[in-house]
């Protein structure tokens, strides 16, 4: 990892723009109701969440003095070290395969209908890798400036769709039952694993990161709230028929002489998506030059960047191959083992190696 | 690898002319200059006596001042008739007879002819092995004027010149204050091109400042002839379009910026000074802002830097709405632009690129002719674009409104326009083959590309990102000078 030095405010602004994007291309499934009043606490149940499954991420932040996870290891025991990069290469791949193929899906279907763009998705792929190149501090920096334009975006979605909220949608929470409302919100609060990041840029961070992860998350579970609110209130059941609900209020609202807007706001997601694909392409790569030190730096951005072209290529040619990259197991196996597996392993190794040193 | 019939040679191969030290005969030291200055009718070499030694005198006409030269050096020694002492002879006369507040001496014969090639007079004296250099310069330049791109609309009237030396009178006149220093460099291999580093001892990072030095002294170049050689090598972010070196023509802008504790550099021969580092902010800002009412500063700022947004984006959101989100627009605005965009001959894609080409080439042609034939150029460009090419069907009226908008907007930030019209350009392109979705992606390169700026450990886009609460207040808005006075704004705090 590059010793660029950020605050926490640049760090989780990354996040933060990371986890609302990914909000606003959640995709409707059959398995989350995202119609019904319960999606409003949906939020909720995935603050609480992240504050029970952060937990071992700051136990290892506590035992490792402020090292990421692949330095910390490695000092330890490099073969494990090597595994844990491998594995993050794996499941980060999947992540970013998951928002090119949901970005694809977004584009061909909602911005521009009649035309094929995967061109433009590959182009988004090439901007990344270019960016990732950069270091973590240059990406964090301009997220704070993305974070001004995002805030605005969605206050003015909100703000104009907030006409069209009506009593009618908002029915008695838990209509389906206590245990499918809990089933629900797990399954959409697994959507954001973006806490990851948090133990491998660990030894660029300066600043409190339990404040501002406290924080990052209050901030996202209220934005969450307020949009799901949105939805709820100006689509109702209708919401259940669109494609990306949360994208679907931004067609309802009329904002002064703008008729609609619906592609400013596309488009400010895109620097989003950017955003997010090029932290994801930095993640492999440098658990790629963990893996081969003597790589060329560029080398493994580029590698990434081909490797997930290739990919993204194959999967916009057939609907099922998105369900696949996109279902709702990959989802939750990816947050289980990002967010509570790796991190708990990598701390148990740290306690192990700690209690034998003691012995010594 | 030196490429063989290659046009260039190498700063490093250039052939040194080594004269060694002056020598015991005066006469010796005068044939040396005759032969390196043959057929040169700028140098002058006269003989003559000094009491019971002959001496000669070197100077370079149209650099020295023949009146002081007549008074100061000539006239007391040719009319000296004692015996010179033996010992102590050259600090005798440097001090007893010559007269003048600018003499030293030198041993190195071409540290002497370098001298007197910045308006010096070489003394040589017979039997001495060292020569008397006295400062006599009257070098020609321009009076000082008003600035010609950093006009004010109040305070002071001065700009620099071309001459060093006024230049830094200029700066010293305005910091009366014994931690501001002035070190004189020398770069370029031909030119040895004289420039001043001035800076606020106790303000400046020394680290920074050893830095600049390090990066001055190192400069390998055959000519320095103007500011924009020295800009390579202080800006460290090559792939960029923006700089992090900052450049002024006002001798109280420097001084106000030495005082947040940059470093400021004078160029022998250029009326511009650089300083380092420069922030972006600093392009909305203007020495003005600090004379007038701080909302008015702070509306003024919030103008400039909606000045720069509209002239990159506007031309290809322009063309983004036109081409991919019709849906943007109301109904009677969308029927207009359509009426009228029916009416001409190229795509808003195409049209946007001849229009912004064509002012491109008016602006050029207007920069790059003579005075007087300017305003014909300028004419002949308004009636052509404004005109001529709406009637023949070219553009419309709407993309002719928006270039207008587009051409005065990109005025207004001088130092940007460069990064301006190029962007400006790809924007167009950007947004006429994939809408906003492409612009955007342009816009996160671009913040992203910003964000990466660095120079001497100061961030381009702070205090903006990285966020410092305490320094926005003089960034777009500005506090009043009571409040700003007692804390003054210090770069090494970014």
């Amino acid at each position: 990892m590059t010793q660029t030095r950020i605050t926490t405010f640049q760090f989780y602004s990354l996040l933060y723009i990371c986890s609302v994007v990914a909000a606003f291309m959640f995709v409707s499934t059959t398995l989350i109701d995202l119609g019904t009043t319960d999606a409003v606490l949906f939020p909720t149940v995935f603050g609480i969440l992240s504050l029970i499954t952060i937990i071992p991420t700051f136990a290892f932040c506590k035992k490792s003095n402020g090292e990421s996870v692949l330095i910390a290891t490695r000092k330890r025991n490099k073969l494990f070290s090597d595994i844990i990069a491998f594995s993050y290469i794996v499941l980060v791949f999947i992540l970013l395969l998951r928002t090119l193929a949901r970005l694809d899906l977004f584009v061909s279907s909602e911005v521009f209908p009649e035309n094929t763009m995967t061109f433009l998705i590959v182009s988004i792929v090439i901007v990344s890798v270019f960016l990732s190149l950069l270091d973590i501090g240059a990406l964090s920096r301009a997220s704070t400036i993305f974070l001004v334009m995002v805030t605005l975006s969605v206050s003015v979605i909100v703000t104009s769709a907030f006409s069209n909220v009506e009593t009618v949608n908002i029915v008695p929470l838990f209509m389906n039952g206590e245990t499918e409302f809990i089933k629900q919100a797990l399954s959409y609060s697994v959507f954001f694993p973006e806490s990851a990041c948090l133990i491998l840029f660990l030894s660029n961070i300066k600043g409190n990161i339990k404040k501002g992860y406290y924080l990052y998350i209050l901030l996202l579970v209220l934005s969450l709230t307020i949009v799901s609110f949105t939805v709820v209130g100006a689509l109702g059941e209708f919401s259940n028929t669109q494609l990306f609900p949360a994208f679907a209020i931004s067609s309802v609202g009329e904002f002064r002489v703008l008729e609609r807007f619906e592609s400013i706001q596309s488009s400010v997601w895109t620097v989003c998506i950017i955003a997010k694909t090029t932290l994801q392409i930095m993640i492999i790569s440098n658990c790629i030059r963990h893996l081969f030190p003597k790589i060329k730096w560029w080398t493994p951005n580029a590698i990434t960047g081909i490797v997930a072209t290739a990919f993204i290529i194959y999967i916009s040619q057939g609907v099922t191959r998105f369900s696949f990259v996109s279902s709702q197991i990959w989802v939750t196996v990816t947050y289980i083992l990002l967010v509570v597996v790796l991190p708990l392993v990598s701390l148990l190794l740290m306690l192990k190696k700690k209690r034998g040193e003691n012995l010594a | 690898m030196k490429e063989k019939n290659s046009p260039y040679i190498n700063v490093d191969d250039l052939p040194e002319v080594n004269l060694g030290k002056v020598r015991f005969y005066a006469d010796d030291n005068g044939k040396i200059i005759k032969e390196v200055f043959l057929n040169c009718f700028d140098i002058v070499v006269k003989n003559g006596v000094c009491g019971d030694r002959r001496v000669v005198f070197a100077k370079c006409d149209g650099l020295t001042s023949s009146e002081k030269i007549i008074e100061g050096i000539t006239k007391p020694m040719l009319r000296f008739d004692d015996k010179l002492p033996e010992k102590d002879t050259i600090k005798f006369i440097s001090t007893e007879i010559i007269c003048s507040t600018e003499v030293k001496t030198e041993t190195n014969l071409n540290l002497a002819i370098e001298n007197m090639l910045r308006g010096c007079v070489l003394v040589f004296i017979d039997g001495i092995e060292e020569c008397i250099v006295v400062g006599m310069q009257n070098i020609p330049g321009r009076s000082i004027d008003e600035p010609n791109y950093e006009v004010q609309e109040n305070g002071s009237r001065e700009g620099f010149v071309e001459i060093l030396k006024t230049n830094m009178t200029l700066v010293r006149k305005r910091m009366v204050n014994v931690n501001f220093k002035i070190e004189v460099l020398e770069v370029g291999v031909s030119t040895k091109t004289k420039i001043a580093l001035c800076y606020m001892d106790g303000k400046v990072d020394k680290k920074v400042l050893e830095e600049v030095k390090e990066r001055l002294n190192s400069v390998k170049m055959d000519t320095v002839l103007g500011e924009t050689y020295l800009r390579k090598t202080l800006d460290t972010k090559r792939k960029t379009m923006f700089t992090m070196v900052g450049k002024t023509e006002r001798p109280d802008t420097l001084c106000a910026k030495v005082n947040e504790g940059k470093i400021a550099i004078l160029i022998d021969g250029t009326p511009y000074a650089l300083i380092v580092p420069r922030l972006f902010v600093e392009n909305f800002q203007t020495f003005d802002d600090y004379l007038n009412r701080p909302y008015y500063a702070a509306f003024m700022r919030s103008i400039r830097l909606l000045s720069f947004i509209i002239s990159i984006f506007l031309p290809g959101a322009f063309v983004a709405i036109g081409l991919f989100h019709q849906e943007l627009l109301p109904e009677k605005m969308l029927y207009n632009v359509v009426v009228m965009e029916s009416n001409t001959l190229f795509t808003l894609t195409v049209e946007a690129l001849i229009i912004h080409f064509i002012y491109e080439i008016v602006r050029e042609a207007g920069l790059r002719v003579p005075k007087s034939i300017g305003h014909a150029v300028s004419i002949v460009g308004a009636l052509v674009i404004g005109d001529a090419a709406v009637t023949a069907g070219l553009i419309d009226a709407p993309m002719l409104i928006v270039v207008a908008m587009t051409a005065i907007t990109s005025l207004v930030e001088t130092e940007l326009y460069h990064a301006i019209a190029v962007l400006r350009i790809a924007f167009i392109i950007i947004g006429g083959t994939s809408g906003f979705f492409g612009i955007m992606v342009g816009v996160a390169i671009l913040i992203v590309n910003l964000s990466s700026i660095e120079n001497f450990g100061v961030y381009f886009l702070s205090p903006l990102a990285p966020f410092n609460k305490s320094l926005f207040r003089d960034t777009i808005t500005r506090l009043s000078m009571e409040k700003l006075g007692k804390n003054i704004f210090d770069i090494n705090k970014l």
